[in-house]
C-alpha cells in the first residue's frame, strides 16, 4: 500500500521537555489508524505538527511525497489535511449550515453538496441551529463535518467519540468507515477502545512521546508491554 | 561625533530608561495578571507628576514630601480604580481596555480644566551639575538611576523571595492553577494595580523633575510603557527592565545623531521590528505559543 | 426571524430615517444645525469602517483617528503642492489610509488580539509627533490651510454647507450599504468564523492573518474618505486631528450605538454629538462627560444603549405578560 503521510523522526519539545520524540508515523492510503496512550503521551501534539499548528522542534513531516512542515497551517487543508480538535469547538453563533461553508469561501476547496454532507453527519435536521446550541455530541459531529467539507484525503480526528452517546458513537464509527471507503485515509485519537478496535486497521500505541507499538489490533492483543502500560484487562 | 556627547546621551539615556521601567513595570504586571492593555496607566503617572506640583513645586528637600504624597494619592486612585472598575472587567479583558480609554479621557480633561494645556515646570531635589571634561552629569538625574536601582533591587528580591512575591508570579502563570492552590487571586491583582499606579506616580514625579510636565503626557510614556512591555514579554517584570534600558539607549543614540525631535519614534520602530523578528518577546512572556 | 422579516423591518427603520435626512435642510434649521448634520455624516462615515473591523473582524482600533488624518493631509497636501482636484484626493486619500493601515496591520494582526491595539496606540501617538515634527511637509502645530472648495464636478459642487450635507450624507448611506454588505461577501464570512474561533477557521483554510489586515485597509478607506472630506470642509488640518483623542472618540461613539447593528454606529455619532449642544458644555466639560457616560455604558451595557434598552424593555414587556 502506498504512503500518504509520513513523519521522519518527528520531534516536539516544549521547554526542553519532549512532548513528540523521535516519532515515525506512516498512514497509507485508505487506511484507518487508531492512535491511542495514556494522557500526556503526546497524541494531540502529534496531530498538532503533522497538520501545520505546531512546527517540530526536529524530523520532517511529507505528504504525497512533498514535505509540509513548514508550510503554514491554513495552507494544510488545500493540501488535503483536515482535522478535527480535541475541544468540542463551533464557529459560536453560525448555523450549522454557515459552519460547514465556511472552508466554501476560502477557494481553496471543490465545492461541496452541504445538504448531503450534514445528513452524513447526523446534522440533518439541525441545518439552522446556532453551533454553539446544539449539544456537546453533536458539536463534536459538525467539527466532523467541517473537515469533512474541505475534501481531504486524509482525516485526523481528534478524540471524535468522547462524550457521545453509544448510539452516536456507533454512527460515527459507521461513517469513518464510509469516508474511508471514498478513499480518504484517516487518524483517529481516541480512549474508546470498543469505537476504536472495530474500525481501526491499524493501530499505533504512543507513551511519553514514543511510539512503543504499532501494528494491528491481533499483534497488539499478543504484546505484553502495551496491555501493562495502557490497555488493562477488560478491553482486551 | 565627539566621546562626551556619546556620554553625554548615554547618561541621560539611563535616568530616562528608570523612569521607563518604572512606567513599565505596572503595565506588564497588570497585563500577565489580568489581559488588561491599560492604556490609562499612563495617566496615573500624570498624576504623580500634577501631585508633586501641587504639594511642591518649588524643589529641594519639600520634594521627599512632594514624592510621599504623589505614591499616598496616586495610590488611592489606583485602588479605587480597580475596586471600582476594573474589578469588573476582569472576565472580559477588552472591557477593561475599553474603561482606560474612557479613563484617559476623564483624567485628561479634569486636569486640562483645572491646569490647562501648558506645560508645567517643578524643581528638583538636587540641583548641583557636576562637569568632567564636556560632560555635565545631574545631580538629580543620579538621584533618579540610583533610586530606581534601588527600587528594582528591592522590587526584585521581593518578586523572588517573598510570600507575596511568589504568590504574584504563580498568579501571573497561571491564574486558574494560582486560585486552585489557594491564591487569592483577587487581592494578587488589586495589589498589582496599587503597586503598578505607585511606581508610575514615582516615574511621574522623577519625570517632573528633569522635564516639562503637561496634561497630555500620559498617551506618549503609555506608548513607550507599552514597547518596552512588548519588546521584553508581555507580563514578564526582568524582560521589561532590559528593554526600558534598550529602549533609553536607543533613544540617546538617536538624540546624539541629532535626529532628538523624533525620539519618540523610535519605541514604534522597536516594536515593530520586535513583532516581525519575535513576535513572543525578546524573553519570553506569560503566554505560551499556543 | 426570515430574511423577508428582517428586510422589512430594516426597511421601516431605515426608510423614514433617510427621508428625514433629505428633508433635514429645507427645515427651518439653523446653519449651524446643517454643520453639525455634516460633521455627523463625516464621522459616521470612520464610525461605519471601525463598526465592520469591530463587528465583523472582532478587532477594536485605536487609530482611526489617525487613518483619518493620513487622509485629510494626503488631501490637503496633494491639493496644496500639486493642485490636484479635490474629486481626485478623495481616492487618493482612501488608498493612502488604507495603505497605512495595512503598514501597522501587517506586523501586528499576524499575532492576536491586543498587540494590535498597542500598536494603533502606538502608530496613533507617532504619526502626531511626525505631523508636529516634519515641518518641511506638514507645516508643524500651525497646519495646513487649505482655502479652496472643490472643483464642480459635472453638475455637482460643493460651496454651500447644503451642498456639504448632500454630499456627505451620500457617503454616509455608501458607507452604511458597504458596511451591510461587507459581513456578507466571503471575506465577510471568513473573518466572522476567525473571530469566533481561529484555530478552527485556520483548520478549514482560512488564512486569518491575512484576513484580517485586509479587513483592518478596508476600513482605512473608509477614514481616508472621512478624513479628505474633513479637510476639504474645514479648510485645515492640524496634528490635533491625529492623535489617538480622536481614535478614541470613534470608539467611544461606535460602542455608546452598539457595533453589533447596522443602526447603532449613526445612533452613537448623532448621540455624541448632540450631547455638548444640549448640556452647553464646554469641550473639556464634554469629553469628561463622554468618558463618563462611555465607562458606565462599557459596564452596565456592554451591547450599547439601543440594544441594552430593548432588552431592558422587552424583559418588561415579559413581566407584564406573565403577570396578566
Amino acid at each position: 500500500m502506498s504512503v500518504l503521510l509520513e513523519t521522519r523522526a518527528l520531534s516536539k519539545h516544549f521547554s526542553g521537555v519532549a512532548a513528540v520524540d523521535e516519532v515515525d508515523l506512516r498512514i497509507a492510503k485508505g487506511e484507518i489508524l487508531a492512535v491511542v496512550g495514556p494522557n500526556g503521551s503526546g497524541k494531540t501534539t502529534l496531530f498538532n505538527v503533522t497538520s501545520g499548528f505546531l512546527k517540530p522542534t526536529t524530523g520532517s513531516v511529507w505528504f504525497e511525497g512533498r514535505r509540509i512542515d513548514e508550510s503554514a497551517p491554513h495552507l494544510l487543508p488545500g493540501r488535503g489535511i483536515a482535522r478535527t480538535f480535541q475541544q468540542a469547538m463551533t464557529f459560536g453563533e453560525l448555523s450549522v449550515r454557515e459552519t460547514v461553508m465556511v472552508p466554501g469561501y476560502t477557494g481553496r476547496f471543490p465545492k461541496v453538496d452541504v445538504n448531503r454532507l450534514l445528513r452524513l453527519c447526523g446534522l440533518g435536521d439541525q441545518a439552522e441551529v446556532a453551533g454553539n446550541a446544539l449539544p456537546y455530541g453533536r458539536q463534536r459531529s459538525l467539527g466532523v463535518a467541517l473537515a469533512l467539507a474541505t475534501s481531504p484525503r486524509l482525516l485526523l480526528l481528534d478524540e471524535p467519540a468522547a462524550g457521545l452517546s453509544e448510539e452516536d458513537a456507533a454512527r460515527l464509527a459507521a461513517l469513518i468507515r464510509d469516508i474511508r471507503d471514498e478513499g480518504v485515509s484517516v487518524a483517529v485519537i481516541d480512549h474508546n477502545m470498543h469505537f476504536l478496535l472495530p474500525i481501526a486497521d491499524r493501530i499505533m500505541v504512543m507513551e511519553t512521546g514514543r511510539v512503543i507499538f504499532d501494528g494491528t489490533t491481533a499483534d497488539m492483543q499478543a504484546h505484553q508491554r502495551v496491555i501493562d502500560v495502557y490497555l488493562g484487562q477488560d478491553v482486551v | 561625533m565627539d566621546i562626551w556627547v556619546v556620554l553625554q546621551q548615554a547618561f541621560n539615556g539611563l535616568s530616562v530608561a528608570s523612569i521607563y521601567m518604572l512606567v513599565a513595570v505596572g503595565i506588564t504586571l497588570v497585563f500577565g495578571l489580568t489581559g488588561i492593555v491599560n492604556f490609562a496607566h499612563g495617566e496615573l503617572m500624570m498624576l504623580g507628576a500634577y501631585a508633586l506640583l501641587v504639594v511642591a513645586p518649588q524643589g529641594g528637600p519639600v520634594f521627599v514630601v512632594g514624592l510621599v504624597a504623589a505614591l499616598v494619592f496616586v495610590g488611592l486612585v489606583s485602588f479605587a480604580l480597580e475596586r471600582g472598575l476594573f474589578r469588573y472587567t476582569l472576565k472580559r479583558p477588552v472591557n477593561g481596555f475599553l474603561v482606560s480609554l474612557g479613563l484617559i479621557l476623564v483624567i485628561q480633561n479634569i486636569l486640562i480644566e483645572f491646569w490647562t494645556i501648558t506645560q508645567k515646570n517643578v524643581a528638583p531635589l538636587f540641583s548641583t551639575i557636576w562637569r568632567y571634561g564636556d560632560l555635565r552629569i545631574s545631580s538629580q538625574r543620579v538621584f533618579i538611576i540610583v533610586v530606581t536601582a534601588l527600587i528594582f533591587t528591592a522590587f526584585g528580591l521581593a518578586l523572588r523571595y517573598s510570600k507575596v512575591g511568589v504568590a504574584l508570579r504563580a498568579t501571573a502563570l497561571d491564574r486558574e492553577t494560582a486560585t486552585l492552590m489557594g491564591i487569592p487571586v483577587p487581592r494578587m491583582i488589586m495589589l498589582t494595580f496599587i503597586g503598578g499606579g505607585i511606581l508610575a506616580a514615582t516615574g511621574g514625579a522623577f519625570l517632573a523633575t528633569i522635564y516639562p510636565i503637561s496634561p497630555m503626557m500620559g498617551s506618549s510614556y503609555v506608548v513607550k510603557g507599552f514597547a518596552v512591555a512588548i519588546v521584553g514579554g508581555l507580563g514578564n517584570v526582568g524582560g521589561a527592565m532590559i528593554a526600558a534600558f534598550l529602549l533609553g539607549m536607543a533613544e540617546a543614540a538617536n538624540a546624539a545623531f541629532g535626529f532628538g525631535e523624533w525620539t519618540d519614534a523610535v519605541s514604534f520602530a522597536l516594536m515593530i521590528l520586535m513583532l516581525l523578528l519575535r513576535p513572543q518577546g525578546l524573553l519570553r512572556g506569560t503566554e505560551a505559543a499556543i | 426571524m426570515p430574511a423577508r422579516s428582517v428586510m422589512l423591518k430594516g426597511a421601516a427603520f431605515w426608510l423614514p430615517v433617510l427621508a428625514l435626512a433629505l428633508i433635514f435642510p429645507q427645515l427651518p434649521v439653523s446653519g449651524r444645525s446643517v454643520h453639525t448634520g455634516v460633521l455627523i455624516c463625516i464621522y459616521g462615515v470612520t464610525v461605519y469602517g471601525l463598526g465592520f473591523l469591530f463587528g465583523t473582524a472582532g478587532q477594536l482600533s485605536v487609530a482611526h483617528g489617525t487613518l483619518w488624518g493620513v487622509g485629510g493631509y494626503t488631501a490637503a497636501l496633494l491639493t496644496l503642492n500639486y493642485g490636484v482636484s479635490f474629486w481626485l484626493c478623495l481616492p487618493a486619500a482612501m488608498v493612502m489610509a488604507a495603505l497605512f493601515a495595512g503598514l501597522v496591520g501587517y506586523p501586528s494582526l499576524r499575532v492576536k488580539g491586543h498587540y494590535f491595539l498597542i500598536m494603533t496606540f502606538a502608530f496613533s501617538e507617532i504619526a502626531r509627533v511626525v505631523a508636529l515634527n516634519w515641518r518641511t511637509l506638514t507645516n508643524g502645530d500651525t497646519g495646513l490651510v487649505l482655502a479652496a472648495s472643490p472643483d464642480a464636478l459635472g453638475p455637482i459642487t460643493l460651496n454651500s454647507r447644503v451642498e456639504w450635507y448632500y454630499f456627505t450624507l451620500f457617503l454616509l448611506v455608501v458607507a452604511i450599504i458597504a458596511a451591510a454588505i461587507l459581513p456578507r461577501i466571503p471575506l465577510g464570512r471568513r473573518l466572522k468564523a476567525a473571530a469566533q474561533n481561529e484555530a478552527l477557521a485556520t483548520a478549514a483554510g482560512v488564512n486569518a492573518a491575512r484576513d484580517r489586515v485586509v479587513a483592518f485597509m478596508i476600513s482605512g478607506l473608509f477614514a481616508g474618505c472621512a478624513g479628505a472630506c474633513w479637510a476639504y470642509y474645514q479648510h485645515f488640518m492640524n496634528p490635533d486631528q491625529f492623535g489617538s483623542g480622536p481614535g478614541i472618540e470613534f470608539i467611544l461613539m461606535l460602542l455608546i450605538g452598539g457595533a453589533q447593528s447596522l443602526s447603532g454606529p449613526i445612533i452613537g455619532v448623532i448621540v455624541t454629538m448632540l450631547l455638548p449642544r444640549v448640556f452647553g458644555f464646554s469641550a473639556t466639560q464634554n469629553e469628561i462627560a463622554l468618558g463618563v457616560i462611555f465607562i458606565a455604558i462599557i459596564l452596565l451595557m456592554p451591547k450599547g444603549v439601543p440594544a441594552s434598552l430593548g432588552d431592558l424593555l422587552r424583559g418588561r414587556l415579559r413581566a407584564k405578560g406573565r403577570a396578566a
